[in-house]
């Protein structure tokens, strides 16, 4: 069973269990490419079918993933690396603590001083502090902690948001299976761009090309159409295929979203002030409204970007406004949540591409440390005010519960009750499973 | 290399005609025209064809042939005029005519080297030191001068130095001088086998071991990446590729406990060492771009810099050379071939092997027979790209009808049509951006009509359809990659409105009753013809009985000027939103 890290250990008392895992999902693996490959553009429930009756039948026992409680997902990036020592793991009694405080929260931890709010929802908050990862690189770092896979080139994998869309969205919604507002979020790879992120670029404008242009209106908008379709069937007719069987199923689905009244979930801009206020009135306060109300409306992946987390010089200026932006925005949207009984259902997890190095630099900065760092995961089920993994006094080492990137993975796919072992076919022959280790971190919700 | 041994290249050619062209032909061999070697592979088609009893689609209408030529050759769909002359042409070789026509245009130079700019570095992806500029300006000047194809290649693999003085250096930048991403992208591009995989576990299907792939990267060990300061231009960081004398790469260990594993240079299994894998041929003459005293100067400075590896060279390093040597040699049989391979899938939709860089000792080859005459006509004419695309598009497989399906049915035991189909395909987002602005008359704002206007708004269109429609190569799928935000785009935005700033000023007594894009597009046209003249800017064809009715009846329903502006605009509307307009068939 590989691990998203090559330097996993071997748990041998595991051994056992991995085997008859391992036969199980070579068996379940095949049945699940022999329906893909029979019904192509089939609907996913029918897959998902197919899989849940796989582990009930096959083996008894409930898998960890069918105990999964959320529904939607927000995935609040935090671009450039946070450090984990000015947010979720502060060491306030060591030099490696760089300064935060740390202030008492709801649940089992202490945060850092800069997030009051945080603080007060953290009922409802999982910390997990023994995140480890390979790659300290920007761009393959976002990427393995984007897809749960390390970079190879050879394949582009999903990003979380697309495996969601994927598995999660509804055929008939009127809106898309996954918006990403603000930029910054990684493709759909190898499952094709129908998964990919509907990109909102500032929440504080409206979405582009969703008004009709200029001088036309509804009416002139439909007699525009006539003269399409006429175009368009001769064309279609004459040349059947799937490829434009696929044309027009996405001119449906934009025409849809373009009459549909759920679009107005896009103008947060123009709620009132005294709604916007609990989010920060700034653009990322805006991006968690949009969040909360898109998963009112049922999209089940939304993915927000806050950038500037590259803190190498003046660390602890810079996290302290960054702070100021993430903390109202990340309670705020708990709270909202909560209020709408949506937060059980939604899964929120905030996190960038690694951590910062413990040890404050020449320049009052803090550089790139992957090898231990933190992750927020709230709402959706989660096991609420606790702590998974720690590490060292100070902050240089894995102290223990290492979870590893896939690990990760299969955890948060489980937790949205998606089998992190099922695979996707890929079009040169090859199957890849939605998550590259299949050991969820159970402690985290179950 | 324009082929070291002509007498070589004589002596197989004879063969060659000997054999297609009846023993007869005695007489002084001349090398086969591009018609012949189609012709042949026309026969080789028909054969195979018959034998697994199935044929070809029919052969495609002249305008929707002409159109996709122009696509595939030029990267844009053609001028309503361009059409009429090529309809009117009665030659009997025309398709020869104009394809040589679309090939000499500087228009195929910049669209080949697009293409090939996104598939060595990607469409999206930058790095420090990467210039896309002079990348993309050597690249169109190769192919301007249809530079052979293994020049091209050896002029990329053994860059070094500055992008300024070898542009090809870009290449390498981009992959940060890291082997094992160099490694990985020149066994793809330029072999067409994907052996990444082996960076993390053993090939799952080929037969290449982790060992293999970090022997093959083990050849570019020695090359590496630099920085330096830019003394002309501000001091500001500029980047180059060098070689150093020393260094070995190490293989990871793929568990804890193992200890890294240094490994020595082989071709796919075969030791560099052993001399007879590559010996025997010339290496091709590199023209050399050394350092400048500047150059040389700020790298002793950075020698004393850097602890440890001496620098010694601003060229290719002598491993990096044993490799290319054997790489863009006739003895590497994937060379030439994945080469050829590439280019037939760019043209007919599907390759002879598939995905197309996918080659490797047992992959399944379709019509074996084709790709092989195809590879030994490209190799014996001195790699010459245009003639391949010229013979490419004169055969029966390029000039059926396009069809999504089958015609001849998936064959069994092939799992493939044989190419008895031509498949429809989206336009790529860059041509779709061309073919948008050509047929709203957008294209080359003129310097004395708003031009900066114009240009504006053609940048921004670029950046509008390359984002919403641009798919890096690697996650490229033979299926429908639409999306509700490219539909948005075609509906609502500025670019199919006919409300775009005029870009010529020769019609201003004539935009003022047509304004916008509507009126270059319309210029100088009867307004009898007005629907014809959109079908003709868009689609390339004119509209069928039916589509005339229904279309000129409602460019017909404006009872004054204003109101047929606004109806002829909705009918240019629907064309450019249509399927038709916006694939290739």
């Amino acid at each position: 069973m590989k691990l998203g890290n090559k330097e996993a250990p071997m748990k041998n008392d595991n051994f056992l269990r991995d085997r008859r895992d391992f036969l199980r999902v070579g068996v379940g693996g095949a049945g699940c490419s022999m329906v893909l490959g029979w019904a192509t553009g089939g609907s996913t429930t029918s897959l998902q079918a197919q899989d849940a009756n796989r582990g009930k039948t096959v083996v008894g026992g409930a898998q960890p993933w069918q105990k999964g409680k959320a529904k939607n997902c927000i995935l609040v990036w935090l671009g450039g690396g946070p450090s984990q020592l000015d947010t979720w793991d502060p060491k306030p009694d060591h030099a490696n603590g760089g300064g935060t405080k740390g202030i008492d929260t709801a649940g089992s931890f202490q945060v850092a001083e800069h997030y009051p709010g945080v603080a007060a929802e953290s009922k409802d908050v999982c910390l997990v502090r023994s995140l480890t990862s390979p790659e300290g690189d920007h761009s393959r770092g976002s990427y393995l902690m984007h897809t749960g896979y390390r970079m190879t080139g050879a394949i582009t994998h999903p990003s979380f948001g697309a495996l969601v869309a994927k598995e999660l969205g509804k055929e008939n919604s009127d809106l898309p299976h996954f918006v990403s507002i603000g930029g910054g979020s990684y493709g759909p790879g190898y499952l094709g761009v129908r998964y990919g992120p509907f990109q909102v670029g500032n929440p504080s404008r409206p979405v582009p090309y969703m008004q009709y242009p200029g001088d036309v209106d509804k009416g002139r908008f439909n007699t525009r159409l006539g003269l399409l379709g006429m175009l368009d069937n001769k064309y279609l007719s004459s040349k059947r295929g799937e490829f434009l069987a696929g044309h027009r199923t996405v001119r449906k689905k934009a025409l849809r979203l373009l009459d549909s009244p759920s679009a107005k979930v896009f103008d947060v801009r123009k709620e009132p002030e005294s709604v916007r206020k609990e989010f920060g009135l700034n653009n990322f306060g805006l991006q968690a409204l949009m969040a909360a109300r898109l998963v009112q409306k049922g999209v089940p992946f939304v993915e927000m970007n806050l950038g500037g987390w590259d803190t190498h010089t003046n660390n602890l200026n810079a996290v302290t406004a960054r702070a100021a932006i993430l903390d109202p925005a990340l309670s705020g949207l708990m709270k909202e949540l909560r209020t709408r009984g949506l937060l059980d259902s939604t899964l929120i997890v905030c996190m960038g591409e690694f951590g910062r190095t413990p040890k404050v630099n020449r320049n009052n900065g803090r550089d790139h440390f992957p090898r231990c760092f933190s992750a927020l995961v709230a709402g959706g089920g989660v096991n609420g005010g606790t702590v998974i993994g720690s590490s060292s006094n100070d902050g240089q080492e894995v102290k223990n519960r290492p979870v590893y990137i896939g690990e990760l993975y299969a955890t948060l796919l489980s937790m949205l009750k998606i089998n992190p072992v099922k695979e996707n076919k890929l079009a040169i022959g090859r199957a890849i499973k939605m998550a590259e280790s299949d050991e969820p971190v159970t402690e985290m919700f179950i | 290399m324009k082929r070291t041994s002509k007498t070589r290249f004589v002596g197989v050619l004879a063969v060659i005609s000997g054999l297609f062209f009846g023993s007869a032909s005695i007489a002084a061999p001349k090398s086969p025209q591009p018609e012949q070697v189609a012709a042949e592979i026309n026969r080789l088609l028909r054969e195979t064809w018959s034998e697994a009893f199935t044929n070809a689609a029919p052969m495609a209408t002249q305008g929707a042939l002409f159109r996709r030529l122009s696509i595939d050759l030029r990267g844009v769909i053609p001028y309503p005029d361009e059409i009429d002359q090529f309809l009117n042409d009665r030659s009997k070789n025309k398709i020869s005519k104009w394809s040589n026509w679309f090939l000499q245009t500087p228009e195929h130079a910049e669209f080949q080297a697009e293409t090939w700019e996104h598939t060595l570095i990607g469409r999206k992806g930058d790095t420090d030191g990467l210039d896309r500029g002079s990348f993309r300006t050597w690249l169109r000047k190769s192919f301007l001068e249809n530079k052979p194809y293994n020049e091209l290649a050896n002029e990329i693999l053994l860059s070094a130095g500055l992008p300024k003085n070898d542009p090809a250096v870009n290449f390498y930048l981009r992959y940060e001088a890291k082997p094992v991403d160099m490694a990985g992208k020149v066994a793809r591009v330029f072999l067409g086998t994907r052996i990444e995989c082996a960076q993390c576990h053993d090939h799952p299907y080929a037969d290449v071991k982790r060992e293999e792939f970090f022997g093959f990267a083990a050849f570019f060990a020695r090359t590496q990446r630099y920085r330096d300061y830019d003394r002309a231009g501000g001091n500001s960081r500029i980047y180059g590729i060098r070689s150093r004398p020393s260094g070995e790469l190490t293989m990871p260990p793929m568990k804890t406990g193992q200890r890294p594993m240094e490994i020595q240079p082989m071709y796919f299994g075969v030791r560099y060492d052993r001399p007879k894998n590559y010996s025997g041929l010339d290496p091709i003459p590199k023209k050399k771009t050394g350092p400048s005293k500047l150059d040389k100067k700020m790298d002793s400075k950075m020698m004393m810099a850097r602890k440890g590896s001496r620098v010694t060279s601003y060229g290719a390093s002598t491993r990096r050379k044993g490799l290319v040597k054997w790489l863009v040699s006739d003895k590497n049989k994937y060379f030439a071939r994945s080469l050829v391979n590439r280019m037939w899938a760019k043209f007919l939709g599907k390759g002879f092997v598939n995905p197309i860089d996918d080659f490797s000792e047992d992959s399944k080859i379709i019509l074996p027979a084709v790709l092989n005459y195809l590879t030994s006509d490209f190799v014996e004419s001195g790699y010459d790209l245009k003639r391949l695309q010229k013979i490419i598009v004169l055969t029966k497989a390029y000039r059926q009808q396009a069809v999504q399906g089958v015609p001849g049915g998936i064959v069994p035991g092939e799992e493939h049509d044989l190419f008895t189909t031509i498949p429809i395909r989206p336009l790529e987002p860059e041509v779709l951006v061309r073919s948008v602005l050509r047929a709203t008359g957008m294209e080359d704002p003129h310097p004395e009509n708003n031009a900066r206007q114009v240009k504006g708004y053609v940048q921004k269109a670029e950046r509008e359809f390359v984002r919403r429609f641009g798919v890096d190569e690697a996650e490229k799928r033979m299926e429908f990659q639409g999306t509700v935000l490219q539909v948005l785009l075609l509906f609502n935005g500025e670019f199919t409105s006919s409300k775009a700033p005029a870009s010529r000023p020769y019609h201003a007594s004539y935009q003022k009753k047509y304004p916008g894009n509507l009126g270059v597009v319309l210029h100088g046209v009867a307004p009898a013809r007005h629907v014809e003249q959109l079908f003709l800017a868009t689609l390339g064809r004119s509209p069928s009985s039916a589509e005339r009715g229904t279309f000129d009846r409602h460019a017909m329903s404006a009872r004054d000027d204003a109101k047929r502006q606004s109806v002829l605009a909705d009918i240019h509307w629907a064309l450019l939103n249509s399927a038709e307009f916006l694939h290739s068939s």
